[in-house]
């Protein structure tokens, strides 16, 4: 029994299992709208994540049963499936699974040391060297692979078939039909937005690394010359509030205080709108997310430099 | 009127008129004062379950003196005396059995009896034996008849009186209060720990409930003693019958005493925080209260220090607190060396097999053996305490939830700290300020990887000293 009057969820299992189904909500509205493919690839993604788990913790010589328990690697699949692009092929998925657990995770030494997103290194090298294949990567505006059943799915995944000329679904057709008056919002941020303000107030994850976030990201937007409502609706766009509340939070790879998440954030944020504005990446939330990881020590000791603690000092 | 009392109140002046004189502090940071909710706040802690109801019903009870064997503890940690009794001697309640140097509490007998012999036993609270003088009590309590002791005139006196008489810090530590009382020359503050934030401890309580006069009267003498112009008592806001007790007496006795409540979230009795409460002082790593004018007491040791002082009573027994799972919890007042399997009896615990939790839940530690004596820091037997307290588990890796940073009552980072410390890395646990650690356990009890974080900074502690 423990003895805190208002225990938060005490186990690291327990903390994995709330990360997991926070994330369904999002997970769920996203199928809705894309169809059946974001569960294969969810289920994909999972399998890739356990086998190399299982596999890396026995090369390690680590008990595997009790390393699996922590359910970390269904979190890191569930997170991995949903930060890929829709639609990329079976060997890709593998790669990222492996690049995340074995490059990062444990090449670093396990849970907790690594200093980068697993999931954003699967992605980050997936989108370094495939960058041909990955984009333009499906835009919002038509869920064209809403259509597809399973068995489509798993024959563009496995690449049996000719590959769909996204191009053709994600703007010709449309152009061609008229369709842009029938915008699809990205339903999907809200559902992430729900999940993360629950794992917020159960302080599995920390509010002032997505508001940072966010509010860096509008702001600069609204510099550059943007309306608000423009800045705003930049925040639907890609994977971006599913990054600020499920990725950029992950405690491993973010500051260990307030004042260095709030910095933290808005790194992520400025660099995000910066890489979108300029750079070569629609997206641009993985590079800035692996930039901020890389600052976080950084962060770390500038923190610790300028907060002295109130016991430092005198009294006044 | 001595020129050297003339010379200290000019002196007690001019520290007044430096602390009054507000430094310059950059505009930030003075913009960060405002913003934070008051200079008397410290942030972190954790709120625990408190337990106080088992055993804060019912008043102080005495417990009866057969013809048991006591064992009554020559010292604590490396602070002994030497044993001044020769087995076979008898020996009256209050006579001397242990004379130290001028740095070592007395020892006195806690009933009369015979002295048996001199030996290593187990005290409630100590890992390892430690020495002590085994008595074999005739069940008379017969008291030595002492001649009416004047009260102390000069600080001096009454930093003699506590020697001799045997006070220490019951609050825990075990500090001789003689040495807290010469150390502190020229405090303006006395500042009264009645906090007792550990979980199930009620020995504090009753104290403050049943004897607010004469704790009243201590602190003002005690107070007028050395000088001191402001007296505060701290209490946790859990403790509103002690407070309200507290007040009453102050009002009736017509003193300046403050009755100050503290936030009910521990540690908030831990040295530090307990001052920054009270008065706004910053306590910095390893310096003591006496360095910015504070004398600290815990109210245990404040009513033992007035027992010495009105009564010349030395310090034979405290009230010790039983609580957990027993038939008949409550507050006992026990002598000093009584062994721990005649409260067992007396709380009507079942006799093997459980868990014995001495001191609180958080600072405290498991019963070293079922045969272990009472000592004066003892404060607490939690029976059956597997009970209550969260069950081992092992430690799997840290997250870097941040959790432990959030409840650090020093602001500290423990998880950085921690990884410092497995890496052996003596710069880096310096820069993370370890030596700020309170060991208030906060960042072990919060961890969801369970790791003993506090076990950890004890041992790095120990080892950067080296």
């Amino acid at each position: 029994m423990s003895l805190v009057r208002h225990p938060i969820p005490q186990r690291l299992r327990t903390v994995m299992l709330l990360v997991v189904l926070c994330l369904l909500p999002g997970t769920g509205l996203y199928a809705w709208q894309f169809g059946v493919v974001v569960w294969v690839q969810a289920f994909w993604c999972v399998l890739f994540a356990l086998g190399f788990e299982a596999a890396l913790l026995r090369l390690r010589g680590h008990a595997v049963r009790e390393g699996l328990s922590d359910l970390s690697w269904l979190v890191l699949g569930l997170i991995l499936a949903r930060a890929l692009p829709l639609m990329v092929p079976l060997w890709m998925i593998a790669l990222a699974s492996f690049a995340a657990l074995a490059l990062c995770k444990h090449a670093s030494g396990g849970l907790g040391r690594n200093r980068l997103n697993p999931a954003m290194v699967g992605l980050g090298i997936v989108a370094i060297c495939f960058y041909q294949q990955l984009y333009p990567a499906p835009s919002n505006h038509a869920p064209w692979t809403a259509a597809l059943d399973v068995k489509a799915v798993l024959l563009q995944q496995l690449q049996l078939v000719p590959r769909l000329d996204l191009d053709a679904f994600a703007g010709a057709t449309q152009l061609a039909q008229n369709e842009f008056t029938h915008v699809t919002h990205n339903l999907s941020g809200f559902g992430y937005i729900a999940g993360g303000l629950l794992l917020a107030s159960l302080r599995v994850i920390r509010i002032e690394i997505p508001l940072a976030m966010i509010a860096s990201t509008v702001l600069l937007c609204m510099a550059a010359g943007h309306s608000f409502q423009e800045a705003v609706y930049n925040l639907s766009l890609g994977g971006y509030l599913f990054t600020a509340f499920f990725i950029a939070t992950d405690p491993v790879t973010s500051p260990d205080t307030r004042a260095g998440r709030i910095l933290f954030g808005v790194t992520v944020g400025t660099l995000t709108e910066l890489i979108r504005e300029f750079g070569l990446y629609a997206d641009g939330l993985c590079f800035a997310v692996l930039a901020g990881n890389l600052l976080v020590p950084q962060i770390d000791r500038l923190v610790l430099r300028m907060q002295r603690p109130w016991y430092t000092a005198a009294s006044a | 009127m001595s020129s050297h009392s003339l010379q200290s109140v000019e002196r007690l002046q001019s520290r007044i008129r430096a602390q009054r004189q507000p430094q310059q502090k950059p505009f930030w940071r003075r913009l960060l004062a405002i913003a934070s909710s008051s200079q008397r706040s410290w942030h972190g802690g954790i709120e625990l379950r408190g337990y106080k109801e088992l055993s804060n019903a019912t008043p102080v009870a005495p417990v009866a003196l057969g013809k048991i064997q006591l064992a009554i503890p020559l010292g604590r940690g490396r602070r002994f005396v030497q044993p001044c009794v020769q087995p076979g001697q008898h020996v009256r309640k209050g006579e001397v059995i242990g004379i130290g140097d001028n740095t070592t509490a007395w020892v006195h007998a806690s009933t009369s009896g015979t002295v048996e012999r001199i030996d290593h036993v187990f005290a409630a609270d100590s890992a390892e034996p430690v020495m002590a003088v085994i008595l074999n009590a005739d069940g008379l309590d017969e008291c030595i008849e002492r001649p009416a002791p004047g009260l102390p005139q000069t600080p001096d006196a009454l930093v003699e009186r506590a020697l001799q008489m045997g006070i220490v810090g019951l609050g825990g530590a075990g500090f001789p209060t003689a040495l807290k009382l010469a150390g502190a020359r020229q405090p303006d503050l006395l500042l009264i720990n009645g906090a007792e934030c550990e979980p199930f401890l009620t020995c504090d309580d009753r104290l403050m409930r049943e004897n607010a006069e004469a704790l009243i009267e201590a602190a003002d003498y005690v107070a007028a003693l050395l000088g001191i112009t402001a007296t505060r008592f701290g209490i946790e806001t859990n403790k509103p019958e002690a407070m309200a007790t507290l007040r009453a007496a102050a009002r009736q006795a017509r003193t300046r005493v403050e009755i100050c409540p503290l936030p009910e979230r521990y540690p908030a009795g831990g040295q530090p925080l307990m001052i920054k409460s009270l008065s706004g002082r910053n306590l910095a790593p390893g310096s003591r209260p006496a360095d910015i004018g504070v004398l600290a007491l815990n109210v245990a040791t404040l009513y033992a220090l007035g027992r010495a002082v009105f009564h010349g009573e030395p310090l034979t027994s405290r009230v010790l607190t039983l609580t957990g799972d027993c038939e008949r919890p409550g507050n006992v007042r026990v002598p000093v060396g009584y062994p721990v399997s005649e409260l067992r009896a007396i709380a009507g615990a079942s006799p093997t097999g459980q868990l014995t939790q001495v001191g609180g839940p958080m600072m405290g530690q498991p019963l070293p053996d079922a045969n272990a004596f009472v000592s004066k820091t003892s404060s607490c037997l939690i029976f059956g305490a597997e009970r209550y307290l969260p069950a081992a588990r092992p430690a799997s890796s840290c997250i870097r939830c941040t959790r432990c940073v959030d409840v650090c009552p020093m602001s500290l980072r423990p998880l950085d700290l921690y990884a410092a410390a497995e890496r052996q890395d003596k710069a880096s646990l310096q820069e993370l300020r370890l030596d700020a650690c309170i060991e208030c356990g906060s960042c072990s009890s919060i961890c969801p990887s369970n790791i003993p974080l506090r076990e950890r900074f004890r041992q790095s502690k120990t080892e950067v000293r080296a």
